[in-house]
């Protein structure tokens, strides 16, 4: 099971004391030292990012969240003729920073407050959300909370879940996502989707669970987890992603394949992504400071043209390849679509290129787009 | 009370107690020469403790050396008597002694920040944003940290510090290999004397290699011969190091290198005029190769512009395109 998150200091900003997000932490962390206070906490940051990172997991500030819940997602920054291909995905930024420790992950070069933070004006993001969703209904938008942090660790302290799922109920043109690498989905059963609500986790052998994906849940828990929130009528996304390239990889990721199928059906996977790893150059030297033991940043990785460093292409193209290959005994490849590649990445394993974003988004929503038209969010469109 | 001046018998003096001194690695002979001719003129500074019978030397060990090998018996001393210095007065005076009149060298910076945090519990953001400053040492933890940890590497580390045939964070690198390794990797950039970005990138290639391959730095340059190429004086150290990076980088990226030497012979084998530059994207991850020359007339233009054309029917061309 993955770990339950209990941070040393509490500190909650004096505007949201009466959020009912507040009211749920404070009540889920009775024992933990806890601090009303005006501005950010006084915690003093670490020189380095390494350190400040390490120490950031230890503290939980509430706060309101000043500027824009929701926005484009940073992939969309590659949206250009000729780059990477992306969809027309959406973020909620409700908690930024994570509890986990993914030697791998790309926050601890993103984020530089020695804190965690939950956003906790849940007015504020509700209204953000239904301007959204009002704008165009004939839209139907895929928006999630997973981009800066995982969507569900924090969900025992938090409650938020409870809060936004009824919420959504009115909105028949939203798919929103929880990402997760949790099983902590026992709050979630009884909420009554609607199927507005899809409970996504990213995946990866368990041996990379192990060596990388620190405090989270193990594949096995994170795969029964999934079941659950099938039978509870979630809408269930898979990402293999990052894709690791280690000597053995290719059975250890024929295995996840065979593994998933133990216990979904291809029909009960709504959204399915591959994504090779991927970072910014300044993680790297994070990575080998916080987790000096992990080979990750050993392999032929190199900075591509955005500006994002990645395997060599030839050895990203074999792993699609070789993931697809497994995959298609179970379902039609089509279903499967690429997070931030680019399109000769796309033609080489496809053999065809989406002709846009917005077919990418078509890709991923598939059926169940119905009448509806996919959204690619302009900023227009959002509530500032 | 003020301390007394006299002229104190190096006997009295306790020479082997280096509990205030900071100096390392110091350069004698001018000082040597000057106390030969004109004898010491400017006062050490030494303390009496409680129930110690030779005085503590505070500060002026080079004076003090420099006496015992010209054979002088006395120096003059401003001598403190037992409780009139503490031990942190008497650590901050031989620090400001030498910061008076020289500038640190990285061991005697580590020293000082060392004493201060373990012997006085200096806390870390004062040594920062006070002594790091004073020290001409960049005000950050991490550079403190720097300076701390280079006080208990192996002293030919240190010195190599010292004298410039390292980079400090070249040092604390290697200082934190094993034995064997430390030995190699001193050798390799003590020889070459690599410049600091050099450094670097062979530390990053053979930091990755060893991690990855799950091997030492021994090991790695045994199986490469990389001694054969250091030790080869035929080779100027330029051409020794360019040596040495080709073949730490083919081993750190097989499949770059790959792709590298298959571009580079189907690049020949198109014949193209040096005046002719092919380029392939960025570590192959692009869709489309550059070309470009420069032209005077109408029959450079067209003379490349068949050369090109010929180049386009080729069989190597099909190579290269395969590589994107």
């Amino acid at each position: 099971m993955a770990s339950i998150y209990r941070p040393q200091q509490l500190w909650i900003d004096r505007d949201v004391l009466e959020s009912p997000i507040t009211a749920h932490v404070r009540r889920a962390l009775p024992q933990v030292p806890t601090a009303i206070i005006e501005g950010p906490p006084p915690v003093v940051a670490p020189d380095t990012q390494a350190a400040r990172m390490t120490l950031s997991k230890r503290h939980l500030y509430l706060t309101a969240q000043q500027g824009r819940f929701i926005r484009p997602c940073p992939g969309a920054a590659s949206r250009r003729e000729g780059g990477q291909l992306c969809c027309g995905y959406t973020i909620v930024d409700v908690v930024s920073n994570c509890n986990y420790d993914c030697t791998y992950c790309y926050l601890q070069s993103y984020i530089n407050t020695p804190y965690m933070t939950v956003y906790a004006n849940m007015a504020s993001l509700f209204d953000e959300l239904a301007a959204l969703l009002k704008a165009d209904p004939g839209q139907r938008v895929r928006i999630g909370s997973g981009e800066f942090s995982d969507s569900l660790s924090l969900e025992p302290l938090t409650g938020f879940a409870k809060l936004l799922v009824p919420f959504l109920r009115q909105f028949p043109n939203v798919l929103f996502e929880f990402k997760t690498k949790s099983d902590l989905v026992d709050h979630l059963l009884d909420l009554e989707p609607q199927g507005r609500v899809m409970v996504s986790w990213s995946i990866s052998p368990e041996a990379v669970v192990r060596r990388e994906e620190h405090k989270t849940a193990s594949l096995t828990a994170r795969l029964q987890a999934a079941r659950r929130c099938r039978q509870a009528g979630y809408q269930i996304g898979l990402h293999f992603d990052p894709l690791l390239h280690y000597p053995g990889w290719e059975a250890d990721y024929e295995g996840l394949v065979d593994e998933v199928f133990k216990y979904l059906a291809p029909d009960d996977i709504t959204t399915l992504s591959m994504g090779s790893l991927r970072f910014a150059p300044a993680l790297k030297p994070v990575v080998r400071s916080r987790f000096p033991k992990s080979r990750i940043m050993a392999a032929e990785l190199f900075p591509g043209a955005d500006g994002k460093v990645r395997y060599f292409k030839p050895l990203r193209i074999e792993m699609y390849r070789h993931m697809i290959a497994r995959l298609q005994r179970y379902l039609d490849p089509e279903r499967v679509y690429l997070c931030m590649e680019s399109q000769e990445v796309w033609q080489q394993v496809f053999g065809h290129v989406p002709a846009c974003n917005l077919d990418v988004e078509r890709r991923i929503q598939g059926e169940a787009l119905g009448a509806y038209r996919p959204a690619l969010i302009p900023l227009h469109h959002l509530l500032t | 009370m003020a301390p007394a001046f006299r002229n104190v018998d190096l006997a009295e003096i306790d020479a082997h107690d280096l509990t205030c001194v900071v100096t390392y690695c110091p350069h004698m002979e001018a000082l040597q020469r000057s106390i030969a001719d004109a004898g010491v003129l400017t006062p050490l500074h030494l303390r009496a403790l409680p129930d110690r019978e030779p005085l503590q030397l505070v500060s002026g060990w080079k004076r003090l050396l420099a006496c015992q090998q010209t054979g002088h018996k006395q120096v003059p001393a401003l001598v403190y008597d037992v409780g009139e210095l503490s031990d942190e007065a008497a650590l901050l005076l031989a620090v400001h002694d030498n910061l008076g009149c020289r500038t640190l060298n990285a061991v005697e910076k580590g020293r000082v920040l060392q004493r201060l945090r373990e012997r006085f519990y200096y806390p870390a953001d004062e040594l920062v944003k006070t002594w790091c400053p004073r020290l001409d040492v960049t005000p950050r933890l991490d550079a403190l940290q720097a300076h701390c940890t280079l006080i208990n590497l192996d002293d030919t580390l240190q010195h190599a510090v010292v004298t410039n045939a390292l980079p400090l964070e070249t040092a604390l690198w290697i200082g934190r290999q094993g034995a064997v390794d430390r030995k190699v990797l001193l050798s390799l950039f003590v020889t070459l004397k690599l410049g600091q970005n050099r450094a670097r990138e062979f530390i990053t290639l053979i930091d990755e290699i060893c991690l990855r391959d799950r091997c030492g730095v021994a090991q790695l340059w045994e199986e490469l011969e990389l001694d054969a190429i250091l030790n080869d004086t035929n080779l100027p150290a330029p051409q020794r190091i360019e040596h040495l990076r080709r073949l730490l980088r083919t081993r750190r990226y097989p499949l770059l290198r790959a792709h590298e030497a298959q571009f580079e012979a189907a690049r020949r084998q198109l014949r193209l005029p040096s005046q002719i530059s092919l380029q392939p994207p960025p570590y192959f991850d692009g869709a489309q190769y550059q070309v470009s020359f420069r032209f005077g007339s109408r029959e450079e233009l067209q003379a490349y512009a068949q050369k090109l054309s010929e180049s386009a029917v080729t069989e190597a061309l099909e190579v290269l395109l395969k590589l994107l």
